[in-house]
């Protein structure tokens, strides 16, 4: 039993990982809680299912046009929606309403545009794999290889290149790496497309496990935001691990519980996390 | 910001005071159903089947030659209690409908004053069982009895020889109390079991299903509302247990008919096969869970106003429903129960080409 | 007519629950989406023991107050902690730990299956219920809330609130205890929506959890952010507006199956239009 135990904690916090990764990358350059980050999430796997089901194109193409349109959304609204009330003195509550705003929108427009039935995107993603001991949908095992090798990658490029020195000069103070000459929206475009990216690679990832509906991205944002929290910025290592230790506290309260109090158990670890070390588990440096 | 305001107020006051719409048809008066549905949410589906089964009354009554002509109003409450009862409001205050249609007790019970003091009739399909309270004077209900369900289930077991099954439900409306009561019933007969009910926000099935094979079940029974049904039907397969010996309430209401192929459906109140054929022809739904509800309930109520000298009567209407709600329905036998709920008998069913069977008991 | 006035009904309950929230969100610069959790537990508590244990609307409703003022005062100690958005987030998590409690503490509130037969509430033998009576009731406290704000708004009280809005470092650098404060004014918030919630539960007569959600706690924020932060005239706006919605579009003659998404639109619209062009919302005094 504990190794079903483990195996579901690996699964469901690789899940988490993700999106908490890609809430942190973006945290880095735009820094609140940013709810159409969830919108995101539901256009990586709505742009597949009406690629593929209404346009007919095969599934693969249709996966990375989808991942692309995230990448781009996210830069998009961080240029022009986000930034811009930044610039304007916009407080992060100004900014969290109004992607509270937006995130209304884009939940309703794709409940208008595709109906509220639940969508699952088919084909041999959803088909078993067998790995000796255990089985799982093939999606899944796909979920936990992709969760450490965007950690992998992404650890790279922010603590690793000078790109990533740029970005965290950037975190740091964002006047300072302007007078020092870092062009502060380039970095910012490219910090959004990557995590858009993620998160578009979330959202199809999803599609593929636990289907479309169109209020799936908040829930899953929420994870992932505390999944982030909990295991503390400053380093990648917070978010990644962050996020398995959610998934362990949900599941061990499933364990030996019921589910019907995951919610609750995931909420309140969280909110004695954020009272006792604010920091995180797993800071490296203050903030 | 003052004026936009004021415009807002006076479209609202207007339409509250606006006339009733044209009479359509020369000759007949206009009779209105004011039926208040989940036509969004996770109940979509079901009241998708309350709308065919509504609008299949329609159509066979008037093939009768009726006195008036009937009309109806669709009003999306989202499956939730509190956006009852404005709706119930408008309905009856805006359209002037003459009386009202619901699903599930909670709805229900919101609209039954409601529908209560301003003189009209109520009739709520319902998952609601005979030990109910009454929902109101001007109220009758109607589902299939927790006796039916649970000879039904029973049967099902008995005859597969089954004597372990773990039951799963939703944390809403009267699912999760329903199979509790249902795991009671299996639990003096001796067939092992366990009752766990999951938020409806839950999406992740893997652990739960785990624990119970690991404990040695190999039968569940389900009872949820999509996209948790397709989720946990999908679930179950993917942990390799076999569609057979999948059991539920309401499973057939997800929205991937090719999930139940095989798949053990107990309950509801879908009708007749031939009816079942119709509905899903006719009216291009893929599931008719609730469809004979509404069929029996709208055309009894049609029968009222056909029969009563003042449609505005409700004291004659419900002289009249109460003296002929026993019958034979589409739903089965129906029985009028003092509690004011019209009894039918479940079934229990199989999918075989994308499409219910009935099996035998 | 009839329609007209449980229209208004609804309104003098949005509006209570605007008013209490905007002290909190717009006077204290506090912002919250914990307040469906009081609302909720308001109700509950009139529904319980008015339908389970035989007590009256009154009694009731005072338990259900002085039930959201204890978790309130709990509550807000550890909600002081937290600042600007963090605040925001970790009240959202209270809303969704409440409902949780109300949806599977079954013994208590029956679940999901709900309690109905709530009763409305007497005065000296008069039973108040006809809507007119309720409506009137209803009217009075948004009156009382409506003048309390004002009150407060306009009292030292009301001043202190205001500065550790505008500047907590600097506040208490003057001597002001603002942790007290906070707590103080959160707590009232919560009983003042916890009135509410029981008038809400005594008009309905039948409610259960679908109805305090976090989806609610954002609602009544809207309705604030839209109507005016730190304003009583904009509480009661907001509360009208957003309420006068949704039924202005069932008269259009849109489809039934698209109504609610394009109400949830026209929210979302209306939320982004205000944090871009008017952030203290039509008739507010404050800018989150």
């Amino acid at each position: 039993m504990l190794l079903v135990l483990l195996i579901n904690i690996l699964i469901v916090g690789a899940g988490y990982g993700l999106i908490a990764i890609a809430f942190a990358v973006m945290s880095s350059v735009s820094p609140f809680f940013n709810l159409t980050l969830g919108s995101i999430i539901a256009f990586g796997a709505y742009g597949t299912y009406g690629l593929t089901e209404y346009a007919h194109l095969p599934m693969a193409v249709a996966i990375v046009i989808s991942i692309a349109f995230c990448a781009c959304a996210a830069a998009l609204l961080e240029r022009f929606v986000y930034t811009p009330l930044r610039t304007r003195g916009a407080s992060s509550m100004v900014l969290l309403v109004a992607s509270l705003g937006l995130y209304t929108i884009f939940e309703a427009s794709i409940h208008l545009a595709f109906g509220p039935q639940y969508q699952i995107l088919g084909g041999a993603l959803g088909q078993n794999m067998n790995l000796g001991i255990f089985s799982m949908p093939k999606v899944q095992f796909i979920t936990i290889v992709a969760d450490f090798i965007v950690f992998g990658l992404v650890n790279l490029l922010l603590f690793h290149t000078f790109f990533g020195k740029m970005v965290r000069a950037l975190n740091d103070s964002a006047k300072l790496a302007n007078i020092t000459g870092l062009n502060n929206n380039k970095i910012i475009l490219i910090v959004s497309m990557l995590s858009g990216l993620i998160l578009g690679l979330s959202g199809v990832l999803t599609g593929f496990d636990t289907g479309l509906e169109p209020t799936m991205g908040f829930n899953l944002l929420f994870k992932g935001m505390i999944g982030a929290i909990i295991g503390g910025s400053g380093s990648l290592y917070g978010p990644f691990l962050g996020a398995f230790f959610l998934a362990a506290a949900e599941n061990v309260g499933v364990m030996l519980w019921a589910s019907e109090w995951r919610d609750l158990v995931a909420f309140v670890i969280f909110i004695i996390f954020l009272i006792f070390r604010p920091q995180g588990i797993f800071q490296r440096k203050e903030k | 910001m003052k004026k936009l305001i004021l415009i807002l107020g006076c479209v609202l006051a207007l339409s509250a005071c606006k006339e009733e719409n044209k009479q359509q048809g020369k000759e007949k008066p206009v009779v209105k159903i004011g039926a208040i549905l989940p036509l969004t949410g996770g109940a979509a589906a079901l009241g998708a089947s309350l709308k065919a089964g509504t609008m299949a009354a329609l159509e066979d009554k008037e093939k009768e030659g009726l006195k008036y002509h009937y009309k109806v109003v669709f009003e999306d409450n989202q499956h939730m209690p509190a956006k009852t009862a404005p709706a119930a409001n408008k309905l009856i205050a805006s359209d002037k409908v003459n009386m009202l249609l619901t699903f599930t007790t909670g709805p229900g019970r919101v609209a039954a004053p409601i529908a209560e003091s301003a003189g009209l009739l109520q009739m709520c399909a319902t998952l609601e069982n005979e030990f109910a309270e009454p929902m109101g004077k001007t109220t009758f209900f109607q589902g299939p009895t927790v006796q039916s369900y649970q000879r039904i289930l029973l049967s099902a077991l008995e005859k597969r020889g089954i004597k372990k099954i773990a039951m799963l439900a939703a944390n809403v409306g009267v699912a999760c109390s329903g199979t509790e009561a249902l795991s009671k019933m299996l639990s003096q007969k001796d067939i092992e079991n366990e009752v766990e009910c999951f938020n409806p926000s839950d999406r992740d099935f893997r652990l739960p299903i785990q624990k119970y094979v690991k404990e040695g079940y190999e039968y569940f029974y389900l009872q949820f509302f999509p996209p948790q049904t397709d989720i946990l039907v999908r679930e179950l397969k993917a942990q390799n247990i076999a569609p057979e010996h999948i059991f539920g309430s309401g499973i057939d209401t997800g929205s991937d008919v090719s999930l139940f192929e095989n798949i053990n459906h107990v309950g509801g109140s879908s009708g007749t096969q031939a009816f079942i054929d119709r509905l899903m022809a006719e009216y291009k739904i893929d599931n008719v869970y609730m469809a004979a509800s509404s069929y029996d309930l709208i055309g009894l109520a049609i029968d009222a106003f056909e029969n009563a000298r003042d449609i505005k009567n409700i004291d004659e209407i419900v002289a009249y429903i109460k003296a002929h709600a026993t019958r034979k329905c589409e739903s089965g036998d129906c029985r009028l129960l003092e509690n004011g709920f019209i009894a039918n008998e479940a079934e229990w069913r199989t999918y075989i080409g994308g499409k219910p069977v009935a099996l035998e008991e | 007519m009839e329609y007209l006035i449980n229209l208004g009904i609804l309104f003098c309950i949005y509006a209570m629950l605007a008013l209490s929230l905007n002290m909190v969100v717009g006077l204290s610069g506090l912002v919250s989406l914990a307040h469906a959790a009081f609302y909720g537990i308001g109700a509950y508590a009139v529904a319980i023991l008015m339908t389970m244990h035989g007590f009256g609307f009154w009694s009731s409703m005072l338990a259900g107050v002085v039930l959201n003022g204890i978790t309130a005062f709990a509550v807000g100690k550890i909600l002081s902690k937290f600042k600007g958005d963090y605040y925001a987030i970790v009240s959202a998590g209270l809303s969704v730990i409440v409902f949780s409690v109300l949806l599977n503490f079954k013994s208590l509130t029956k679940g999901p299956l709900g309690i109905y037969g709530i009763g409305k509430p007497s005065v000296a033998g008069f039973h108040f219920s006809s809507s007119l009576s309720f409506l009137a009731l209803a009217f009075v406290f948004v009156v009382l809330f409506y003048a309390l704000f004002v009150l407060i708004d306009k009292s030292s009280f009301g001043r202190a609130l205001k500065g550790l809005r505008e500047d907590e470092v600097l506040t208490v650098s003057l001597g002001y205890k603002t942790t007290k404060y906070k707590s103080l004014i959160f707590t009232l918030s919560a009983m003042m929506a916890g009135v509410a919630g029981s008038f809400f539960a005594s008009y309905i007569a039948f409610i259960d959890p679908t109805s305090f959600q976090l989806a609610e706690g954002i609602f009544f924020f809207t309705m604030i952010t839209v109507g005016g932060l730190s304003s009583a005239f904009g509480s009661v706006v907001g509360a009208a507006l957003l309420l006068i919605l949704p039924e202005a579009l069932r008269f259009l003659g849109l489809p039934y199956e698209t109504a609610a998404q394009l109400q949830q639109l026209i929210y979302g619209a209306l939320l982004v239009m205000m944090m871009a062009f008017r952030p203290q919302g039509l008739f507010g005094k404050f800018k989150v």
